[in-house]
């Protein structure tokens, strides 16, 4: 997958998560002292269920939100990485071609034996950016896989009142 | 904005003002984060994790507005008056004009007698 998607798009959308997880924490810290305050004075904790369900959202923004941010991290450290093999496959007329690197087009001074050495070195330096790219990306799945149903359930306990 | 009386009570005394304040903020907060995650547009680069991704944030979205909503009915609960046991008090738009019939008494007017 290297070198597609848009790193920066997937980042500012897990700063806004985690920035409004830290919102929902905010209110939850509001509501807390109000609700103190209230009992102090002899009055009812009104906002109880409320607390418990922002907490819980903000929880479940933060998680998505850190894996999107680990993955946009690793995919630039992963891009850098590329470019760096790139200026190394260019001294032995090898190019870099998506996720495998193969042999420039037209002939070569470079000694053959060489050259193969040298593509197969940079192959798995390449092949240890993709692993981690998409380790990254089975992360995001895995927390998304986990994540939807738990806000689902959120939704639905905020619309039936329970 | 939509106002919250201070003045809301409860069947337990009158509801705090700091929480009807708290509780008005969460209200239009959550809904506002709702909007703000559908104006984000990412792309992960890959189509199955994206289409997994587009699903949450739309499900994400639906989880705040759903607390906003819920967090709005707390609060029309709270500053929705009571019932109460006493017969002379009324909360109709005519309960000025009923008065305990006779005088002092706890019933009112025989509806048969009218």
């Amino acid at each position: 997958m290297m070198g597609l998607g848009d790193p920066g798009s997937t980042s500012a959308l897990g700063g806004a998560l985690r920035q409004q997880a830290i919102t929902l924490t905010d209110l939850v810290v509001d509501l807390t002292e109000a609700a103190e305050r209230a009992r102090r004075g002899g009055r009812m904790d009104l906002s109880v269920r409320e607390r418990e369900l922002l907490s819980s959202t903000a929880r479940q923004l933060d998680a998505v939100g850190a894996a999107l941010q680990s993955f946009t991290a690793t995919v630039l450290a992963g891009s850098a990485r590329i470019r760096a093999l790139a200026d190394n496959a260019a001294r032995s007329d090898l190019v870099i071609e998506g996720s495998v690197v193969v042999e420039a087009r037209g002939p070569s001074r470079v000694d053959p034996v060489d050259r193969l050495r040298e593509r197969e070195r940079l192959q798995e330096l390449l092949n240890r950016v993709s692993a981690a790219e998409g380790k990254e990306l089975a992360r995001i799945a895995r927390e998304l896989g986990r994540s939807g149903p738990a806000l689902a359930a959120l939704s639905e306990r905020a619309r039936l009142g329970s | 904005m939509t106002g919250y009386g201070t003045d809301a009570a409860t069947a337990d005394g009158p509801v705090d003002p700091a929480t009807l304040r708290a509780l008005t903020r969460a209200r239009r907060v959550t809904r506002d984060l709702a909007d703000d995650l559908l104006t984000h547009l990412p792309d992960l680069g890959d189509i199955g994790t994206q289409r997994q991704l587009d699903t949450w944030v739309e499900q994400a979205a639906d989880t705040l507005r759903a607390l906003s909503d819920a967090i709005e009915e707390r609060l029309l609960d709270v500053t929705r008056p009571q019932p109460t046991d006493d017969p002379r008090i009324h909360r109709s738009p005519t309960a000025s004009l009923r008065r305990p019939w006779p005088p002092g008494a706890s019933g009112g007017p025989d509806p048969d007698r009218s």
